[in-house]
């Protein structure tokens, strides 16, 4: 990094709460299950219950209590926790991908058209209408659609829903990106010097959109978790017993009066993951690129 | 100043929210009921407030037949026969009951003087009219095959092809003799146990003259009977409101003036405005609701739990794979302990048979399927899948897959446990939650759920209505079947016919015995747990009763004006309660 965007950052208050708040996150993921030595899918029938069998409150056995079903929360909320962030950055590296390929070859052949005579095609046209349509479609809703459509959710299944769902908004910006690059005259010079359409792309182009990926990428790493948790929370995610924080969410829902600690967790930790990349991502926007930041 | 201005903003903000948070999670505690029990004579007068989650589709006795209905029918029609207490059949709008020696003619002497809704009175060409409307080939009956016994049935209903191979009904069920005004017989072809607990339901149910000899779906908004209560107003997917019948054939009954039942209420606003004495009767509630309501002592006195009616199993689909081992569903069964599964849900008691305790048949003291892990191992062994639990190697080698409903207990809360139970022998299984129409659609198929949620809901309570639809070899369809197990056991279908015919009830108990045995032997079926409910009730509410046939049956209920109008005040109650038993009722 540019030296004197790490200077930019690091004075950013944002950007370092949200690197502490993702860093725990991230420490807490890998290294929580291993630490807790308990299993998030095993009841603990030991633990105790009342006469009419209702969750049980924190102890020193179990620091969050348990859920219904006696299963220790905090040791499900710290695999909730692996499973956010595996399926969220995941995602979002897919989402990247497809759009910036997407965004890279909009922009980069706007106005022109491929092919033979008879079939010339406007590839900008072709992929910018498919971006049109799909925005047409709230996000959440085409993901529930597409997940309610599955025969069977896995963690593969719901990584690519959320990836291939939601790369519209980042192919746009990459495509406008693309074609401010594209004009610039060292660009011009090298196409001039022979430079092939793929050797400009990847020297010239990528380098220059970047920095608005990484941001991209950050603050997308936010959306899949958010995406992922109402996914579960409406029980289109992965089945039980997985430990989602969404579906804790739920679960915890039916107990709030009684067991606020099965809602509030969840709630917390959504919250804390989702404030801590958006953090992250404003503080990266603003060290990567004050200027249009501060338009 | 601005920038602390601002501060004080958001954290006022803060604190407002923090507030509703606390409040929404029920810091306020459980309010108490409202007044005191006073114990007295009946009184007459007063509108009931009931609520339900459901919807009502019909209150056209000949077609409607679902748990949101049945409330409602009880109320507006009469049966010529139903249930006691004690679970014995007695007459009901019949005066009295006689069966011949050898089953197959039943004459029923009417009560006389009896008044429709209408002010029309009731009579035996009445009843004749209705049973034919109700089993007529046109009307949508969803469940005329109860009566098949009925002499000329056949014809009737399903119709008889003539020489040019065209379906002929009959005009008249020939079954169904009018011998006078007040006299009705009904000839079986057939003996037929089943024939009296199926008149307990109101598909033939006399309906007013004005209801006519066809069935029409508009007159589901006219519903006319003979019940204690007559319809006055329905609000499609609002409320339903009924008013006395002044020409109840019962001396005394009804006691209320009306009964007011909202529609598509959410348990959780059912809760609250039962709490705030909106509601004088509360059944749906949620898990936690019910555990805070039994743990309240302030509450006990007013809470009764309804016998469960039905039976919840896990079926084991006898025709698939790795359930065609009968070794590998014997290991299933015994590696189960649904006590344990069931222990975090107070509405659910472990199963031991399919019969639940509120049936004629059911043996407390049957041994059923038992949870024995060493027996569950040994018969993985004999499946030919040994496992070593402390190292985890072994068992049936492929996953399976577990169909459940969604958004449900068993989902939710049961099936992780069975999960991990089963994990412990080496069953590996996996937990696929569908909506319920794709559950019944996938369940219901030949070759396509291995394994599955099964309930089983009775409609009368006869053994019959348990085995025969949901284990017999004639309940096998490709497609809807309702034995899901595909189980067929020439044993079994053949004692199910021989106790239907049977007519001692004590050679149909041992048979219905040994269909048990079959079961516990062969496991088609995990017998899980009995569902039931909890009821509350406010303490001005007197006589609501509950049994293990009737379904929120109110027809014997009466209010107490006097605390339910606030006067008397529960003595030491606190303030909260004071304040509830004081509002006044004006607004209903």
């Amino acid at each position: 990094m540019d030296p004197r965007a790490l200077a930019r950052f690091r004075t950013h208050r944002g950007a370092i709460v949200g690197t502490a708040i993702v860093g725990s996150l991230v420490i807490m993921a890998a290294l929580g299950p291993a630490v807790l030595g308990l299993d998030p899918m095993t009841s603990d029938f030991t633990a105790g219950s009342g006469a009419e069998g209702e969750p049980v409150g924190p102890s020193a056995a179990h620091w969050l209590g348990t859920d219904a079903i006696y299963r220790d929360q905090l040791a499900r909320l710290v695999y909730g926790a692996r499973l956010s962030l595996a399926i969220g950055v995941a995602a979002s590296a897919l989402s990247l991908f497809i759009g910036t390929i997407a965004g890279m070859a909009a922009g980069y052949w706007e106005g022109r058209t491929v092919g033979p005579a008879p079939l010339r095609i406007s590839p900008d046209g072709i992929i910018m209408r498919m971006v049109d349509i799909g925005l047409c479609f709230p996000f959440l809703i085409l993901v529930m659609a597409i997940g309610a459509a599955l025969d069977e959710t896995t963690v593969w299944t719901v990584l690519i829903v959320l990836g291939s769902t939601s790369w519209l908004g980042t192919a746009r910006i990459v495509r406008s990106q693309t074609m401010r690059v594209r004009d610039l005259d060292f660009v011009t010079a090298s196409r001039a010097l022979g430079a092939r359409t793929p050797l400009v792309l990847v020297r010239h182009v990528i380098p220059n959109v970047a920095g608005t990926l990484i941001v991209l990428g950050t603050i997308s790493v936010a959306q899949m978790i958010l995406a992922e948790s109402a996914l579960s929370y409406l029980n289109l995610g992965l089945p039980p017993p997985t430990p989602s924080w969404g579906h804790m969410l739920l679960e915890g829902q039916r107990y709030f009066a009684g067991a606020p600690w099965l809602l509030a967790a969840p709630a917390g930790a959504i919250v804390l993951a989702v404030m801590g990349f958006n953090l992250l991502g404003e503080g990266l926007r603003e060290a990567l690129d004050p200027r249009e930041s501060r338009t | 100043m601005i920038r602390g201005c601002r501060l004080r903003r958001t954290w006022a903000r803060a604190g407002m929210v923090a507030s509703m948070l606390l409040s929404a999670a029920g810091c306020e505690g459980l309010q108490g009921p409202v007044g005191e029990r006073r114990e007295g004579p009946p009184q007459r007068g007063g509108t009931l407030e009931l609520a339900n989650y459901g919807d009502v589709r019909a209150l056209d006795p000949a077609v409607s037949f679902d748990q949101v209905a049945i409330p409602f029918l009880q109320l507006i029609f009469t049966p010529l026969v139903d249930y006691d207490k004690h679970g014995h059949i007695v007459p009901l709008l019949a005066q009295s009951l006689e069966m011949s020696p050898d089953g197959l003619h039943y004459a029923f002497r009417l009560r006389e003087g009896v008044l429709f809704h209408d002010g029309q009175e009731l009579t035996a060409g009445d009843v004749k009219r209705s049973i034919e409307r109700a089993l007529d080939h046109e009307t949508p009956c969803p469940a005329p095959s109860f009566y098949a016994s009925i002499a000329g049935y056949e014809g009737f209903h399903d119709g008889i092809k003539d020489a040019a191979g065209k379906l002929v009904f009959a005009p008249h069920l020939e079954g169904v003799v009018i011998e006078g005004r007040y006299a009705l017989r009904i000839d079986l072809s057939e003996p037929d146990a089943t024939f009296l607990p199926a008149l307990t339901l109101y598909f033939l149910a006399p309906v007013c003259p004005s209801a006519g000899s066809k069935y029409a779906r508009d007159w589901n908004n006219r519903a006319c009977g003979s019940g204690p209560f007559r319809l006055e107003s329905w609000s499609a997917s609002r409320e339903i409101v009924l008013r006395r019948h002044d020409g109840y054939f019962e001396p005394g009954l009804p006691y209320l003036d009306g009964i007011r039942w909202s529609l598509l209420v959410p348990p959780l606003s059912q809760r609250f405005k039962f709490e705030k004495g909106e509601l004088d009767h509360l059944r749906q509630m949620h898990a936690h609701d019910l555990r805070t309501y039994r743990s309240d002592p302030r509450w006990q006195p007013f809470g009764q739990w309804e016998p469960a009616k039905g039976v919840e199993a896990v079926f084991l689909n006898t025709r698939m794979k790795p359930f065609d081992n009968v070794e590998l569903r014997r290991a299933f069964a015994a590696a189960v302990d649904w006590k344990r599964v069931v222990a975090a849900r107070p509405d659910t008691v472990a199963a031991t048979q399919v019969l639940p305790p509120a049936v004629t048949g059911h043996d407390a003291a049957f041994a059923g399927q038992t949870y024995d892990p060493k027996r569950a191992l040994a018969h993985m062994n004999r499946a030919g899948f040994p496992f070593d639990p402390a190292t985890g190697r072994g068992g049936y080698p492929d996953p399976f897959t577990f169909v459940v409903p969604t958004d449900t207990a068993v989902a939710e809360a049961f099936a992780p446990i069975l999960q991990q139970q089963l994990a412990k022998v080496g069953l590996r299984m996996r937990i696929k939650q569908v909506s319920y129409t794709a559950y019944l659609a996938e369940t219901s198929q030949r070759n396509r759920a291995a394994l599955g949620y099964q309930g089983w809901t009775m409609d009368f309570p006869d053994a019959s209505d348990f085995f025969e639809p949901t284990l017999s070899s004639e309940a096998i369809q490709d497609e809807e079947s309702q034995n899901r197990a595909f189980f067929s056991d020439g044993e079994l279908d053949a004692l199910l016919k021989r106790a239907h015919r049977e007519l001692d009830p004590a050679a149909r108990g041992a048979m219905y015995k040994r269909c048990e045995e079959i079961v516990r032997d062969q496991v088609p079926l995990s017998i899980g747990f009995y569902s039931r409910w909890y009821e509350l009730t406010q303490p001005y509410v007197h006589n609501y009763a509950v049994d293990g046939k009737h379904t929120e049956d109110v027809r014997a209920v009466w209010i107490d004006a006097v605390v339910r109008g606030g006067k008397l005040t529960a003595l030491g109650s606190k303030k909260g309660d004071r304040m509830a038993a004081l509002r006044p009722w004006g607004r209903r």
